[in-house]
């Protein structure tokens, strides 16, 4: 017991000391977290979500572009295997034969004349341009770019 | 804390009681005897670990700082692939527009030996998808070495069928392949291409680099499986495809010419013979083509002969065909008027030899014009001896004899003109009637385009333009001319070559309907090792139609015929090919030119 005295006393004396008032700080309110976290959640979300949307999109186009781009590349080996048909087709040699075969034969040559109509006259060498616009190959291949 | 003066328990013995433990460090009732720390084995087991971390940390740093270039690059090959993007070879058109040589894409399959499992299997499979010989292709299969081609331009879509076959050990690469679908027409204009697609003669030669163009790169990323990533590295540098090429060459004059050849060298037993077709005015070569000739697209076949473009390759003695210049020469510097009149014998003696007429004649009065249309020998020789030996060489350079054409074509000849200071005493003999020197057959025809040509002489072309990736054409540079006689002196020459066809040696050239000019060679070929004249000849007639108003030239030469005269073998091929180049050209018959001066009558 006469410790428990002493002790009292003590504390009576530290007591003394002090001031009766202190200044005691406010505790923060407490703010709902709840919006916020769910808030946070939807803007990470909707970031990823259109990250890899974009992400998928982009490789989507990649494949698409590659795909189109060995299309295309099909395409124009195509045009030139019809290219190179017609060109065969329409080679002097094959008519030639064709037409001997299907038992054609070239005219006399002196019963062929050409003359001169109004006054024109026929210049050697003027035979269809290549740069005449009409003309499909190099039209075609100003559309083509670099085409077959 | 425990309460003072109470012993601790030893916490291993229930009940307590004074017991000493028996292990070092349990009982702080006798701190003498206290256990030691395990220090050492800590230090031990803290430098293994430091031992171990310094390791790793090494061999980080190594992996990170001292071979990393090493290591990135070693990433970056197994995933990073980088192709390259063959560039389009350019085509080639004749002047309509008409491919006559083209690229397709195709595709080289080959095969590394040492991976092959079955060759028996694989070679049947092969051979029976390419069509190819079972045994060729088992041989190379079995083969040493790394790396054999099994086939080279195979047909993409074929390749793909053997791709899914997926045969272990066999590879496929991306190649062109040229095709020429007009088949044999101007194979020695056109020439050909090596297996790699690089130009090896003619024009695909000359104009390699601007066929060939420039071939791109490609930088993908990929993933194990050889899937495309597309966020990887990807870049693109795309291949620049060759310029086409124009040609002058119209194919059908093209395809007549070569007909009207192959047939005249069969009717007259030649060895071969040589067709030029011109445009005078433009220098224009129509048609061009030497027999035999080959296929490029099968140039295994061909011979050494069949690839040479002879009508600019080979230089030959021309023969008669060289009177026009020494007449052209005469009219030009006024060393003969056209109606002065030569005593002309049947032979004409310098020094020790003796030259001939083609036949025995008394001697007789001949006009320029006579002397061209009867192809006089001796009467050429003295035309040549009014005119002098300078002045008459002066003229054969500027006619482009011993240069040459500027074509630029690979392989051309400037022919052999010696030079004045080594000319024989016989020189002023032979070379007035076209032998003592080499002329190609197209620096011949260009002597006759300049004729027709009014006297201009033309540098000939065969490449009138280029089209370039996006389609722009290009036409080829104006090509080169020079003036060499006058224009009075070139009608006048005209009017004596189209005499010569009218009453000459060329009449087997007449054309109804057109007027021709032109002159029959004659040509004794020189022997292999150069100490004189064989018993062969070279037949040619090169002449222009329609005389007056000339719109094509025609040089025809025939090798080794068995009839040598160029009147009789070479003229009638010079009519064939111009009577359809005519109409093909759409060329309408012109007025007849007036006759020259002459003396020797035409009865």
């Amino acid at each position: 017991m006469s410790t428990m005295r002493s002790g009292t006393r003590r504390t009576r004396q530290k007591a003394r000391g002090r001031p009766r008032l202190e200044l005691v700080v406010p505790r923060p309110r407490r703010v709902a977290r709840l919006p916020f976290v769910v808030a946070s959640a939807a803007v990470v979300g909707i970031l990823v979500f259109g990250i890899v949307s974009l992400q998928t999109l982009t490789s989507q186009s990649s494949f698409r572009v590659r795909e189109l781009t060995r299309r295309n590349a099909q395409l124009q080996e195509a045009y030139g295997r019809l290219q190179l048909q017609v060109a065969e087709l329409s080679a002097p040699g094959r008519i030639a034969r064709a037409a001997k075969d299907l038992g054609f034969e070239l005219p006399d040559p002196d019963r062929v004349h050409t003359i001169a109509v109004d006054g024109v006259q026929p210049r050697a060498g003027h035979s269809p341009s290549p740069q005449d616009e009409r003309d499909p190959s190099f039209a075609l291949k100003r559309e083509l770019g670099n085409g077959p | 804390m425990p309460p003072k003066g109470r012993r601790p328990r030893s916490p291993g013995r229930p009940g307590g009681g004074d017991v000493r433990s028996s292990r070092p460090g349990t009982s702080r009732s006798h701190p003498s005897r206290s256990p030691r720390p395990p220090a050492g084995r800590l230090v031990g087991l803290l430098l293994v670990l430091l031992l171990g971390f310094s390791g790793i940390v090494v061999r980080l740093a190594l992996l990170q700082v001292k071979d990393a270039a090493a290591f990135q690059a070693m990433a970056r090959n197994q995933r990073v692939r980088e192709l390259t993007l063959l560039a389009s070879r350019g085509s080639i058109f004749d002047r309509s527009g008409d491919e006559l040589a083209m690229s397709l894409p195709a595709t080289a399959v080959f095969a590394d030996p040492r991976l092959v499992r079955n060759p028996a299997s694989e070679a049947s499979i092969i051979a029976a998808t390419l069509h190819l010989d079972t045994g060729t292709i088992e041989a190379a299969l079995t083969g040493p070495g790394r790396f054999v081609y099994l086939a080279r331009g195979v047909d993409p879509v074929r390749a793909d069928g053997l791709q899914r076959r997926h045969l272990t050990g066999i590879g496929f690469l991306d190649e062109t392949r040229r095709f020429y679908p007009a088949g044999d027409l101007a194979p020695q204009v056109l020439g050909f291409v090596g297996v790699d697609g690089t130009g090896l003669a003619g024009l695909e030669l000359q104009y390699q680099a601007l066929l060939a163009g420039h071939p791109g790169h490609e930088v993908v990323e990929e993933d194990p499986s050889g899937t495309l990533i597309p966020q990887g590295v990807n870049s693109d540098d795309p291949p620049v495809p060759g310029d086409d090429l124009l040609l002058s060459i119209d194919r059908q004059v093209q395809y007549r010419a070569q007909e009207a050849l192959a047939a005249a060298v069969k009717s007259n037993g030649a060895k071969g013979g040589t067709i030029i077709v011109m445009d005078p005015h433009s220098g224009d070569v129509l048609a061009m083509a030497s027999s035999p000739w080959f296929n490029p697209n099968d140039v295994r076949q061909a011979t050494q002969d069949s690839i040479r473009n002879r009508a600019v390759t080979d230089a030959y003695e021309p023969g008669s065909v060289n009177k026009v210049i020494t007449a052209s020469a005469a009219v030009e510097s006024g060393a003969m008027r056209l109606d002065q009149r030569l005593s002309v014998p049947d032979s004409y003696r310098m020094y020790t030899h003796v030259f001939h007429d083609a036949h025995s004649h008394p001697t007789e009065q001949m006009t320029l014009g006579d002397i061209i249309a009867y192809s006089s020998n001796v009467g050429a020789i003295e035309v040549a001896h009014l005119l002098g030996m300078d002045r008459f060489a002066s003229y054969l350079y500027r006619f482009g004899l011993a240069k040459r054409t500027g074509l630029g074509f690979p392989g051309e000849s400037p022919g052999i003109l010696p030079p004045t200071s080594q000319w024989s005493g016989t020189s002023m003999g032979t070379i007035p009637i076209g032998q003592g020197i080499a002329v190609t057959p197209l620096q011949m025809a260009c002597v006759y385009a300049t004729i027709a040509n009014d006297g201009v002489w033309v540098q000939p072309r065969l490449v009138d333009g280029t089209v370039g990736p996006d389609g722009t054409v290009t036409d080829a540079p104006a090509p080169d001319t020079h003036r060499v006689v006058s224009i009075a002196t070139a009608r006048a020459v005209a009017r004596m070559l189209g005499y010569a066809v009218d009453v000459g040696t060329g009449t087997e050239a007449q054309i109804p309907g057109f007027w021709v000019a032109g002159k029959t060679g004659t040509a004794r070929k020189i022997l292999a090792n150069g100490t004189g004249y064989s018993t062969k000849y070279i037949a040619s007639f090169i002449g222009f139609t329609p005389a007056s108003r000339p719109a094509l030239v025609v040089a025809a030469v025939l090798d080794e015929p068995a009839t040598v005269y160029g009147g009789v073998a070479a003229a009638p091929l010079f009519r064939d090919v111009a009577r359809f180049a005519l109409a093909r050209l759409r060329v309408a018959p012109a007025p007849r030119l007036p006759t020259p001066p002459h003396a020797v009558s035409t009865t």
